[in-house]
């Protein structure tokens, strides 16, 4: 009775709507006065002609642009660590979960994606958002000067804008290439013919040169941090001369410094130590839903199970083979550069949980375990992993989890949120200090400065080699075989070039670099096309996916962002 | 014409007349700023206390006005045969001036904030609405009447703004927006690619446009500017969600004590969007899938409707196309009963008024070739009240109507 009562009314409700809308197609005769009754003040939200502008006023826009970093509202389809461009889309990673999950994400892995591709859009949507709260801040500084602020206790505020403003079009600079930069006041979004790099680098010059070396809230960027990313830009430039002395200053002067534990840059417990040059600032618990702010993009990528960190869901987001390959060591505690896939490092992939599996033994590097869950070693306090029973579909994603995301069973309900595990509040890290000794490294590769080149990579493995910081085992051993020593010599530049790019992989594996370097470097065709061949074997739905040289390097433009640009944005080529 | 006997009523109308429209959101006139969790941010690094943002969340427009819709007709309405016979006819013409829209959302310049309302260019309608009624007796016992109305309207945009290649897109459709609105068309006609069936040999395969995993058994994509390659600008409009015509049907029959009426409803000549098939003819979303999946393309089914089956299905097979495009005629027995008033004679012993008996039907019966849940969706409107009639005729898994049977007893003491 009450199932026929609430049909009634959803017909009713439908009759109601097709009635408006004939209304509106067959207009009937009447004359009515115009009143403006179009300027009736709305409620909940803050008019533009109530506001005061202030300094307050300004921050509290900034703090909104700051909110953005996250990909919020983009949700796990505009992450802000760039997990499913960076990394699925590299030899890191696999969209993971079962195939027909987010098939979206297929498209991402295998270089398919089309100009629809919801992450793509979202992303878009996304940084977009971020720059136009960027330039909200902006234009309502003027707006307080205009009101009688002081123009100099709004600079800070306004550099930490252009700094974010830089931050959003590099991170669309990247994926795209060809985007419009969009400066405060523009009433029609520009065309997108040409380069904006300079563009960019003037806001972070312009930031570099305003903001303090220190701010009170670990959150806000500083001075150092406009420069790291400075530095990024030129090397996303290959402009080794113009990131040199920049690199050199932060490295020389600045205020950051390797932790002494690796995990320590993945602990929630940790954020902000004094690796973390800048961070996107998770949390949870913090009034409203409780989870919001926590790490929406990772939401998706946790262990298919209950007894697991993330509450079970949805198991996106495996490491593949050939990343676990390259954390082998030979002998001598080095990776293996050249011959790292030849042989797997043995997995349970085919095993079922509750038949008996060895796991590995033969040299690993400690970092695989903080990057990789896989059966049978420790899992942040959650017990050895268990293998393919915290796996949504073995077959398709293969038998690894990451781990770089979660939290510690300890931090349950502090770390991660109460009643949605899936969120926490680990940082999501945007550049690490690791990130900055590594391109000096390379820097220093190109220019033949082999021993400096690995100096750096080996303060890089000295921290990673510091035995406290292995994964242990309950009885306090090491989980697993873990021999890694530093370089004794670079004996020429292409291996210094390559052991540089190695460890940079090893190091930043899962933090959403990797498909953006092989592109930086130019060898994205190659190491790609390499993998997806010897991939596919275990990957089945690899099968037939090709990076396309001159295309693939750069992501379509969504069509939403075309079509609403009334012809101001042309498509990459080749889409 | 008083001495026209058969003539007992006749009106011949015509009319002008001005209709103002405001039915938009309130305040869009103003920009307003918002302060959600979207906009808070952890800026201490507390783990659990946010600082409070704020950001423009819908963009106003000062300059704001009324649309305007001026509408001529002129009709007849006459009554013959002393009234057995009722004739109406009605033609219309209104053109809906300012248009008050909302704007298309460019994501570049403004991200997630609401667009901003406009009044943009102007939309004509035109059509008729005509009625024809029969009632009459045939002996005390047995009365009858009918009466059938049939309305048609053409819609057209005609113009949007200074730019010609101006357009208003609807709703998303999870990952596409298949309804375009652009000066020359009907509001809210389909967009997207025309698929002309399936590459069954290497010939076709040669023919068609290149796209991303293009092969024997994939879609055949129209290259509607014949560059050899099949891409956005290879999209067209591919159908229109407004009905040539729409008409319904009212009978009734009185036989003594028995009470019989019937009434249809119907609508021909409008496409429906059949978006329920994105999920299930594709490997679009995980979930159950249709049983035209046993009806792929392969070597030995040649004849099949969908695409060979694949885990990694070729480009463009969740975009906007003329797959989803069907015809969404139909007709609706919408209502039926049958009724038994109980005799005078019973009554006066029961000491009541009246009491009747009556099964009626609804929705009992439909015509259509639509292979969705319900073909009545043809004017619904999806979303909120943001992109009025931008977005018509697209069948998202729109709850049916009911098939419904009633027993009932009216009693009147």
């Amino acid at each position: 009775m009450r199932k026929h009562h609430s049909l009634e009314t959803a017909k009713k409700l439908k009759n109601k709507q097709m009635k408006k809308v004939i209304l509106f197609i067959l207009t009937t005769l009447a004359l009515i006065s115009c009143e403006k009754e179009l300027d009736i003040n709305p409620q909940g939200a803050l008019v533009e002609s109530v506001i005061e502008f202030d300094k307050k006023w300004v921050d509290q826009q900034l703090i909104s642009a700051y909110a953005i970093l996250d990909g919020n509202p983009g949700y796990f389809w505009a992450p802000a660590s760039n997990w499913a461009l960076g990394d699925v889309a590299s030899d890191d990673f696999h969209k993971g979960s079962s195939i027909d999950d987010q098939p979206q994400l297929n498209d991402v892995e295998r270089f398919s994606s089309g100009t629809t591709n919801i992450y793509l859009s979202r992303k878009w949507e996304s940084l977009y958002e971020g720059i136009s709260r960027t330039n909200q801040t902006l234009v309502s500084i003027d707006k307080a000067i205009e009101e009688g602020t002081s123009k100099e206790d709004l600079v800070i505020l306004g550099a930490e804008a252009r700094f974010l403003r830089a931050h959003y079009h590099m991170d669309a600079k990247k994926i795209w290439n060809n985007i419009p930069f969009m400066k405060e006041g523009l009433i029609a979004t520009p065309p997108n013919d040409t380069d904006i790099w300079p563009s960019i680098e003037e806001d972070l010059i312009y930031a570099s040169e305003n903001l303090p070396e220190n701010q009170e809230d670990p959150g806000r960027a500083t001075s150092w941090v406009a420069k790291a990313y400075l530095a990024k830009a030129h090397m996303f430039q290959n402009d080794y001369q113009s990131a040199r002395p920049i690199l050199d200053n932060i490295i020389n002067e600045g205020p950051f410094q390797l932790v002494s534990i690796y995990h320590d840059n993945f602990n929630g417990d940790k954020n902000n130590n004094s690796e973390s040059v800048f961070a996107v600032q998770n949390s949870v618990n913090d009034g409203g839903d409780g989870f919001i702010n926590g790490n929406r993009g990772n939401r998706l990528n946790h262990p298919y199970a209950s007894d697991a960190p993330g509450g079970g869901c949805c198991g996106f987001f495996q490491p593949s083979q050939n990343l676990v390959n390259a954390f082998k060591t030979g002998a001598d505690g080095l990776p293996l550069l050249d011959t790292f896939n030849d042989i797997d490092v043995t997995s349970d992939q085919g095993i079922t949980s509750d038949i008996p599996f060895t796991p590995y033994i033969g040299n690993l590097d400690p970092r695989l375990d903080w990057t990789v869950g896989r059966r049978g070693i420790e899992y942040l306090e959650w017990g050895p992993m268990p293998g393919s029973r915290w796996i949504r579909d073995q077959s398709n994603g293969g038998p690894y989890v990451g781990k770089k995301h979660e939290v510690l069973k300890s931090q349950e309900g502090s770390i991660s949120a109460t009643g949605f595990p899936q969120y926490n509040a680990i940082n999501t890290p945007l550049i690490r200090y690791s990130d900055v000794l590594l391109w000096r490294a390379e820097i220093y590769a190109d220019d033949g400065q082999l021993t400096d080149a690995m100096n750096l990579v080996n303060r890089i493995r000295a921290r990673a080699a510091n035995p406290n910081g292995f994964v242990k085992n309950s009885d306090g051993t090491p989980a697993a075989n873990y021999v890694i020593s530093e370089y004794t010599t670079f004996p020429d530049k292409e291996y210094a070039i390559k052991a540089v790019r190695f460890e940079r992989r090893l190091e930043l594996a899962s933090e959403g670099h990797r498909f953006f370097d092989l592109v930086r470097w130019g060898i994205a065709p190659q190491v790609l096309n390499k993998y997806i061949n010897e991939e596919s074997s275990k990957r089945v739905y690899l099968n037939g996916a090709n990076f396309t040289s001159q295309k693939n390097e750069y992501y379509p433009i969504p069509l939403d962002a075309i079509n609403s640009s009334e012809g101001a944005l042309k498509q990459n080529s080749g889409y | 014409m008083k001495n026209i006997s058969f003539i007992s009523d006749l009106k011949i109308k015509a009319g002008y007349g001005e209709l103002g429209n405001e039915s938009i959101p309130q305040g869009r006139i103003f920009s307003q700023y918002i302060n959600d969790d979207d906009r808070n941010y952890d800026l201490r690094g507390s783990n659990s206390v946010i600082s409070s943002g704020y950001s423009l969340y819908i963009i106003g427009n000062p300059d704001l006005e009324w649309e305007t819709t001026t509408t001529k007709n002129i009709g007849i309405d006459a009554a013959l045969f002393n009234n057995k016979l009722t004739l109406g006819f009605e033609y219309y013409n209104s053109l809906t001036e300012n248009l008050l829209i909302q704007d298309q959302a460019d994501i570049t310049l403004i991200g997630n904030a609401q667009a901003k309302y406009i009044n943009a260019g102007s939309v004509e309608n035109k059509g008729f609405d005509f009625s024809l009624g029969y009632q009459d007796q045939i002996n005390d016992n047995l009365k009858y009447y009918a009466t059938v109305n049939v309305s048609s309207y053409k819609n057209t945009v005609k113009e949007l703004s200074d730019n010609p290649d101006h357009f208003l897109t609807g709703n998303l459709a999870r990952e596409t927006r298949p309804s375009r609105t652009q000066a020359g068309q009907p509001i809210a006609s389909f967009h997207g690619f025309i698929i002309d069936g399936i590459i069954q040999n290497e010939a076709e395969r040669n023919a068609t446009g290149d796209y991303l995993g293009k092969d024997i058994g994939t879609f055949k994509y129209r290259d509607i500017n014949n560059d050899g390659v099949i891409n956005d600008d290879d999209r067209d409009f591919i159908g229109s969600p407004h009905p040539d015509f729409t008409y319904s049907a009212n009978m009734g029959l009185e036989y003594k004590n028995f009470d019989f009426t019937v009434f249809f409803q119907g609508s021909q000549g409008n496409d429906i969007y059949n978006f329920t098939k994105f999920f299930t003819d594709f490997n679009s979303f995980p979930g159950g899938k249709s049983r035209d999946y046993l009806n792929s393309w392969s070597p030995t089914n040649t004849g099949g409707k969908l695409p060979q089956l694949s885990n990694n299905p070729a480009e463009h097979y969740s975009s906007a196309s003329s797959y989803y495009i069907e015809d969404g005629s139909y007709l609706r027995l919408k209502n039926i009963q049958l009724g038994y008033n109980l005799p005078e004679s019973v009554l006066s012993k029961l000491n009541i008024t009246k009491l009747r008996f009556f099964i009626q039907a609804k929705n009992l019966y439909t015509w259509t070739k639509y292979s969705g849940l319900d073909p009545e969706i043809n004017l619904q409107q999806y979303g909120g009240g943001d992109s009025v009639n931008l977005d018509i005729g697209i069948d998202r898994g729109a709850y049916p109507v009911a098939r419904t049977f009633i027993m009932g007893v009216n009693l009147t003491l």
